[in-house]
């Protein structure tokens, strides 16, 4: 067989079996590194190549699963020679059968940010440079398997799909529940691996036969039906005593029949299969033939854990788009996440499915930043993004790094837009956005920007987009402006649906501008363009009018069965408008004991001492309509803090009331930065501070502590993260021109890390001081390794902050 | 015997995460006060439905785990007197856990660190499960066990952990995954070493004498010990 016949084949063809089992049977050490082999024992290694062969296999895998860097640290050989050495041993052994050598790679072995320490594109360049040395040693094909964290599986599928040319074949492994160690589902890693342009998907190992088919059979039904399927499943579950796995050849045999009525391409085993298992698997899939009966797809938006069909009405949040807000645009500039974050959990709480990200904004460099936000994002939320640029370099480094399938906002009907933008959605897997709009603008009546539209989802399915992924929008005009042509767009919208058959999304909002109650028009048009086929609506999910009137329309159109969504929303609330009337009453009456306290500030600070934050924040925004934003710090806050501080260091008060009195400081801070944001003002900062989490570690709850009492202290804080580089520090403290770095590293083996860091930092002759913190730090080694100062906890940072900036 | 296997071990999820112990990791000195006791337990629920608590485990004989390097110091020793055998454990809780705990932490820095303690707290509730299963285990061979003792300990250097992942195969079996630095992620993670034995053994513990935190434990400095209270 030749790799470009690989998919045409008339039958099922057989994969190979456990490579591993084999080696240890062999006589093995566990802990050895099976890859030394290809070089020292590679007859050994081809043996066992040539037995899979000789059972019929016609796609063997190379002995390189764990030839990469991480693994083979310590080792004496690089992977480009163990690749090289078991490339060569594959071929040999295949040569005679006619069967094809397949890279085999597997995980790097570390874990991938946010929940371990690994890079993105450093893991992207670590799977280029496995990929180029297959393909310099002859590999027929790269089989990707063993993957469980679907970033990795990308960062793998870019890195072959930019080094090589080579068929990929990519398989995951799946617990009972049908999800990952990660949590991602079957379903959003056929569609992202798909996306990326895997050109076969499959499921191997952790589980045996029986238990991996219904996976099996989930993974065809999201995927069109002449899509090449495989499995790879171990020889049953392992025995309890240890001694291997539970199921002989023969009922693995018997076990993989079913399996004929998924159409697989391929099939084959994992851990503890060998070649007896293989070669019985001859006789279960004779004359079985490859794929399925065509049947519609559906519109699919995903992370690894979320999984959202796009069938009917679909709330997109609105927020994280700083057009018209101050505040917004000065934590872009800034570079203040957490601003940007919160906005995205309170519209995941609020019920939004699909989370729009748009950054552009004056004075931000939007690929950069879309960049930092779809990561710090994707950190902490597990909603599918949709990515709102009309920059094409911003819109390629958000997708570059989205973990799942996202949606581009947006092209329009122009050539060189779509030429530029609709490739990159085809690369990276992504769903398209199309504005039946061109270079006259929008046009009033709806037959032209139907006519738009065809153009967009013409020059769509030409650069190889699904058609179930080309959604249309058909414009929001506003009605104070153009009341005439209001009804043109829903219109437009109903004729896309029915004669384009494309899905459709609006930015709702946008109706209503200079209008007063905003929300009333935003619901009612919501509802009249729902009712044409609206899928995807660009709204704010906080309005609960509209939230509402989503729910009810799901009822009334007999999409919500016996009403069950909108029952476990409002079994136990009262209508929003009845409910604000409520809350003025309550808001009015005093609150009891303020004794301790007395003036004007004396609930906000009795809030912030008892660590209440809604309360806290909403007294501060009373406050704001009156007084001075810094005075509110100056007078109410920071004393408030004082107190709560000497409280702590008397030991009346523990750390967990000192937190929470930060957390209501810190609600009442983000009011305060709204409103200085507002009046155009920049904040008053009392001094910059970098804060970093020393290359190497990954415990930063210390130093996030340190940030947000130095922040409610009215300082400036530049937080870097975690797991810094000693490079990010010095060229941070350089160009922002700071002179107080903080350091923290919590482990003994992560503190040769913070002294380079602080010899970094002095070799670069840089004006600063170096407070260090952190559990196993000592006064003592603290001024070893060239610290300006120790602190023991965050007051005691604060206190060094004060002092070193002349701040009361 | 040399190095056996590694094996899954089935372990149930908790019901409910150990709030007491939590508050205690979160820095509460005694009973947690009201307005704590209700942040933890806002916090306990996502953050349990997050986890997904994975182990698995090997038999070794001493020796060869000492030949295989991952046995050093001297307190690791102490501890297998009169074993001949030990098993390896490794605990986590899963990516999810850490995912939550970033969620929470989003502009509230209390939920951020109650979060974090609750995490460790079903940590070692996951372990406690792990070791029950241990024991029953070594019941029905007529073995007997020390309790955990677990890299850090002591002078049990973390710079085994690699080692204790590679031989556990804690990437490709838990997700588990060890850093250059020899750091676990995700982060709620336990390692242990159980030594086995054919009659009754306590194990020794490692005491204060070698801890790295010894000149500024809280629990020292209020005349405890950290497995004390």
């Amino acid at each position: 067989m030749q790799a470009n016949e690989l998919f045409n084949q008339p039958y099922t063809i057989l994969l190979d079996g456990g490579m591993g089992t084999m080696l240890q049977a062999a006589g093995l050490k566990l802990g050895a590194r099976p890859e030394e082999l290809n070089i020292e024992n590679p007859a050994l290694i081809e043996s066992i190549h040539a037995a899979y062969a000789a059972a019929g296999s016609r796609i063997v895998n190379a002995n390189t699963f764990g030839a990469s860097a991480h693994k083979l640290a310590g080792s004496q050989y690089t992977l480009e020679e163990l690749i090289a050495a078991g490339i060569g041993c594959c071929k040999r052994a295949c040569a005679p059968y006619g069967a094809l050598t397949a890279l085999d790679v597997g995980p790097l072995g570390e874990l991938l940010e946010p929940s371990g320490t690994l890079a993105f594109e450093d893991a992207v360049s670590e799977y280029g440079r496995i990929v180029r040395a297959g393909v310099a040693a002859g590999a027929d094909l790269i089989f990707f398997e063993t993957f469980t964290d679907l970033y990795e599986l990308k960062a793998a599928l870019l890195a072959a799909k930019e080094n090589s040319e080579l068929p990929i074949l990519a398989s995951m492994s799946f617990e009972a529940g049908g999800r990952t160690f990660t949590g991602c589902t079957v379903e959003s890693f056929a569609a992202t691996a798909r996306g990326l342009g895997a050109d076969a998907v499959g499921i191997n190992c952790s589980l045996g036969p029986k238990e991996i088919f219904p996976m099996a059979k989930r993974l065809t039904e999201a995927l069109p039906g002449d899509f090449p399927v495989f499995v790879k499943p171990n020889a049953g579950l392992p025995r309890a005593d240890g001694s291997g796995y539970d199921i002989t050849p023969q009922l693995y045999a018997m076990q993989m029949k079913p399996y004929r009525e998924l159409g697989l391409f391929a099939a084959g085993g994992c851990c503890g299969t060998t070649p007896e298992f293989i070669k019985l698997l001859n006789g279960v899939f004779e004359g079985s033939v490859p794929g399925r009966a065509a049947h519609p797809m559906p519109s699919v938006l995903c992370s690894p854990v979320n999984y959202v069909v796009v069938d009917g009405i679909t709330v997109v949040g609105e927020r994280i788009n700083p057009t018209g807000k101050k505040r917004f645009q000065q934590a872009l500039r800034e570079g203040d996440m957490n601003y940007i974050l919160e906005q995205a959990v309170s519209q995941v709480e609020a019920g939004a499915q699909v989370l729009d990200v748009n950054v552009g904004a004056p004075g931000v460099d939007e690929p950069v930043v879309m960049e930092q936000v779809v990561k710090a994002l994707q950190s902490v939320v597990s909603l599918p993004l949709q990515l709102d640029s009309s920059h094409a370099d911003a819109l390629e480094r958000g997708l570059r790094v989205y973990n799942g399938k996202p949606i581009v906002n947006s092209v329009n009907g122009e050539p060189e837009v779509l030429e530029k933008i609709l490739p990159l959605c085809k690369k990276y897997g992504a769903a398209v956005v199309g504005l039946a709009i061109d270079k006259r603008g929008i046009l009033p009546a709806a037959e032209d920007r139907v006519a738009i539209a065809r153009r967009i989802q013409d020059a769509a399915l030409a650069a190889g987009i699904p058609a179930e992924d080309i959604y249309i929008d058909c414009l929001t005009l506003t009605a104070s402006a153009q009341q005439a042509d209001v009804l043109a767009t829903v219109q437009a919208l109903a004729r896309c649906k029915q004669e384009l058959r494309v899905r459709t999304i609006l930015g709702v909002s946008n109706i209503s501008f200079g209008l007063p109650c905003r929300t009333y028009l935003n619901t009612t048009f919501l509802t009249m363009a729902m009712y044409a086929g609206l899928d995807l609506a660009i709204m704010n999910p906080s309005s609960e009018e509209m939230m509402a009137a989503v729910y009810a329309y799901n009822v009334l159109t007999n999409r919500d069965k016996q009403s069950t969504k909108y029952i476990e929303r409002y079994a136990n609330r009262v209508p929003a408008s009845t409910a604000l009337a409520k809350a003025a009453v309550q808001s009015a009456a005093p609150s009891e004991e303020e004794a301790s306290f007395s003036g004007p500030y004396a609930p906000l600070m009795k809030a912030v001492e008892k660590g209440l934050k809604g309360e806290a924040a909403a007294r501060t925004k009373a406050l704001l309509e009156e007084k001075d934003p810094l005075e509110l710090v100056d007078q109410a806050l920071i004393p408030a803090l004082d107190i709560v501080g000497v409280k702590y260091e008397k030991g009346t008060l523990f750390l967990p009331q000192l937190l929470q009195a930060a957390s209501a400081a810190q609600s009442a801070f983000d009011e305060i930065k709204t409103a200085i944001a507002k009046n155009g003002g920049s904040g008053a900062s009392k001094g910059r501070i970098v804060l970093a989490t020393v290359k190497g570690d990954v415990h930063d709850i210390g130093k996030n502590i340190v940030r947000v009492i130095l922040e409610n202290y009215g300082f400036e804080v530049i937080d870097l993260g975690r797991d810094v580089p000693i490079e990010t520090v010095v060229n941070t403290v350089r160009e922002k021109d700071v002179h107080l770095v903080g350091l923290s590293a919590l482990m003994t083996t992560t503190l040769k890390s913070m002294e380079e860091t602080i010899a970094a930092l002095h070799d670069a002759k840089l004006d600063c001081k170096i407070v260090v913190g952190g559990a196993v730090l000592t006064p003592e080694y603290a001024e070893k390794i060239g610290a300006d100062w120790y602190a023991k906890d965050a007051k005691k940072t604060a206190d060094i902050a004060k002092e070193f900036f002349g701040v009361n | 015997m040399g190095i056996g296997a590694s094996r899954p071990l089935a372990i149930e999820k908790p019901e409910a995460i150990d709030i007491l112990q939590a508050a205690r990791y979160f820095g509460c000195h005694g009973e947690p006060d009201a307005g704590t006791l209700a942040l933890l337990e806002r916090c306990a629920g996502p953050l349990l439905a997050a986890a997904m608590p994975r182990a698995v485990w090997l038999e070794a004989d001493v020796d060869s785990l000492t030949e295989a390097g991952i046995l050093a110091g001297d307190d690791i020793f102490r501890h297998l007197e009169g074993c001949g055998h030990a098993l390896l454990l490794a605990v986590t809780l899963g990516a999810g856990v850490d995912a939550q705990i970033r969620r929470a932490g989003v502009g509230d820095i209390a939920a951020s660190v109650a979060s974090d303690a609750l995490g460790s707290a079903l940590a070692e509730q996951a372990a406690d499960a792990a070791e029950a299963e241990l024991r029953q285990w070594a019941a029905g061979e007529g073995k007997y066990l020390t309790g955990r003792f677990s890299p850090g300990y002591g002078d049990w250097p973390i710079t085994v952990q690699p080692l204790v992942a590679a031989a556990l195969d804690t990437a490709r079996r838990a997700g588990l995954c060890v850093t250059s630095t020899n750091l676990m992620t995700p982060r709620k993670s336990i390692t242990a070493l159980l030594g086995v034995s054919d009659h009754p053994v306590k194990g020794k513990l490692a005491g204060c004498g070698h801890c790295v935190l010894r000149t500024r434990c809280e629990y020292r400095k209020r005349g405890k010990t950290c497995a004390s209270e």
